[in-house]
């Protein structure tokens, strides 16, 4: 078998405390992916990823930097993929979706922060996730104060680079964040040695907006009364998209919708009919955090679409691929990552319209609306999502949580009571 | 919740388990990657490994012998998986 601990050791990880991460995950990936019947078979793939999740890819990731290239650590959809990767750049996720990190985030940030930024912290001074350690540069951004905060922490001791992103969406916003942009490609090729053209950039706009496609193709699928896929693997599909190649990402997810597409017009569904569809929104859940998803599937309804950056934000609206200049190029992508919806942005109808679209498209009964703890611009939109559902009659359920297991039964309880509301 | 037993086909390297399940699939023999479970890690380092259900180890071993599929070795561990559980990472 292949025995990752020399490479955790060279990358100066903690192997004993990272041993006890190792310990708790197949128990997990087995009570919430393996234990679900009539899988699709494409699920093997992100079954083998999860299954060696700090394996495979940081080992990639570790022979492409022998060849000379750079590994960019992002945490936001904000970011562009494109003018990495126009520089010969990899992008790759990091850490943040589990509790074990949270103590050592604790350790030096306020307990009042929200779980994400706390584990994201936490894996990188715990020295427990490999994707913090092989990362060259981190990229930032301004979607937060707590990351703000946080990423001062985290540029102590490699390089790091922050992108403004504006809090409104006027025109001259646009404009702006097209010059945060091209000052972000001027950084990208200082740090990597790469010149980018347009040529380049021409090509990873395609790159990227090739993997949005395939994204999305499973997306549609999810729309189906017919539903192929449970959410639980959608969503592990789509945590894993943020830490593999873009390309072997939409090969991957190309084949996941070529045999979901073939499981809807031969009828076959993972759940009985008349299940209760729920659109989930909110604060994003990364890898490993599936508590939402498992109770929501397993308390009778079935979980359709994500309106969160681990969901529709981070595929949705493509690159305009018509521009042939850099200064062009670089406004088509601002234009394109701005028009994603997110709460540091006031106002932000946008995602208010984004879903009372997905409720009609994914043939929605109810939404759950869900921030992580701390959050308070999720939080506060709370309230303007709610009303606006309600005056739809769409039953909507606003719930806050974290990545701890002891408020599970809690959740449990009002997911169980909102899904026989439904049923009612 | 009564536990189950299973068989975990352990390989040397994801290539190899990917093309063990590749050769397990055309024969039919139901199985998933999975990743090695949490009782046996103390022998064997963590990491995935081809997953069947009880009886279905003699088809399994069956179709590796008429194939000459390589893997490092079978282990039939009692795993319960509970949805209910609760226990995240």
């Amino acid at each position: 078998m292949t025995d990752y601990h020399e490479m955790w050791k060279e990358l100066g990880m903690d192997i004993e405390s990272h041993d006890t991460l190792c310990e708790v995950l197949p128990n997990a990936i087995g009570d919430v992916f393996l234990s679900q019947e009539n899988r699709p078979k494409a699920m093997d793939f992100w079954d083998m990823v999860i299954s060696e999740v700090h394996g495979i890819r940081p080992h990639e990731l570790i022979e492409e930097q022998k060849k000379g290239r750079k590994v960019f650590g992002t945490f936001c959809v904000y970011v562009p993929d494109e003018v990495v990767i126009a520089a010969d750049g990899i992008v790759t996720g990091l850490c943040g979706g589990s509790q074990f990190w949270v103590p050592a985030g604790e350790a030096v940030l306020p307990k009042s922060t929200c779980p994400l930024i706390k584990a994201s912290v936490g894996a990188r001074l715990g020295r427990t996730c490999p994707f913090f350690r092989i990362a060259d540069m981190y990229v930032g951004e301004t979607t937060c104060d707590g990351k703000k905060k946080a990423y001062e922490i985290l540029g102590e001791d490699v390089p790091m680079h922050i992108m403004d992103v504006p809090q409104m969406k006027r025109e001259k916003d646009i404009i702006r964040w097209k010059e945060e942009i091209a000052e972000f490609a001027e950084k990208v090729e200082e740090f990597t040695g790469n010149e980018i053209t347009a040529e380049k950039l021409g090509e990873s706009i395609r790159i990227i907006n090739e993997k949005r496609k395939a994204l999305a193709r499973v997306f549609e699928c999810r729309k189906s009364e017919c539903l192929p896929i449970s959410g639980r693997d959608a969503l592990l599909m789509m945590q894993i998209s943020f830490f593999d190649d873009p390309v072997r990402c939409a090969e991957m997810c190309n084949r996941l919708a070529d045999e979901l597409e073939e499981r809807i017009s031969n009828g076959v569904s993972v759940v009985p009919a008349g299940t209760k569809r729920i659109l989930l929104t909110g604060t994003p859940l990364a890898v490993p955090n599936w508590k939402l998803h498992n109770i929501i599937e397993t308390s009778g309804a079935a979980v359709v679409c994500e309106e969160m950056c681990t969901g529709t934000r981070y595929f949705e609206n493509l690159v305009d691929e018509s521009k042939t200049t850099l200064d062009e190029q670089f406004m088509a992508l601002s234009e394109r990552y701005m028009k994603t919806n997110c709460a540091c942005f006031t106002p932000n109808t946008g995602r208010i319209d984004d879903i009372q679209r997905m409720v009609k498209e994914y043939k929605v009964d109810g939404v759950i609306d869900c921030n992580l703890k701390f959050c308070c611009l999720y939080d506060t939109e709370k309230y303007s999502v709610s009303r606006a559902l309600k005056n739809e009659g769409v039953p909507v359920l606003s719930l806050e949580t974290d990545y701890t297991d002891t408020d599970a039964e809690q959740l449990r309880t009002r997911i169980g009571a909102f899904v026989e509301m439904l049923n009612a | 919740m009564p536990e189950v037993m299973r068989h975990y086909i352990l390989v040397d390297n994801n290539e190899q388990g990917m093309k063990l399940h590749r050769i397990l699939d055309e024969d039919g023999v139901e199985n998933r990657i999975a990743p090695v479970p949490q009782s046996i890690q103390g022998e064997y380092p963590c990491g995935m490994s081809v997953m069947i259900g009880d009886g279905l180890l003699d088809k399994a071993v069956a179709s590796i012998g008429r194939h000459g599929a390589e893997y490092y070795k079978i282990v039939s561990v009692e795993v319960p998986f509970m949805p209910n559980r609760d226990r995240y990472c």
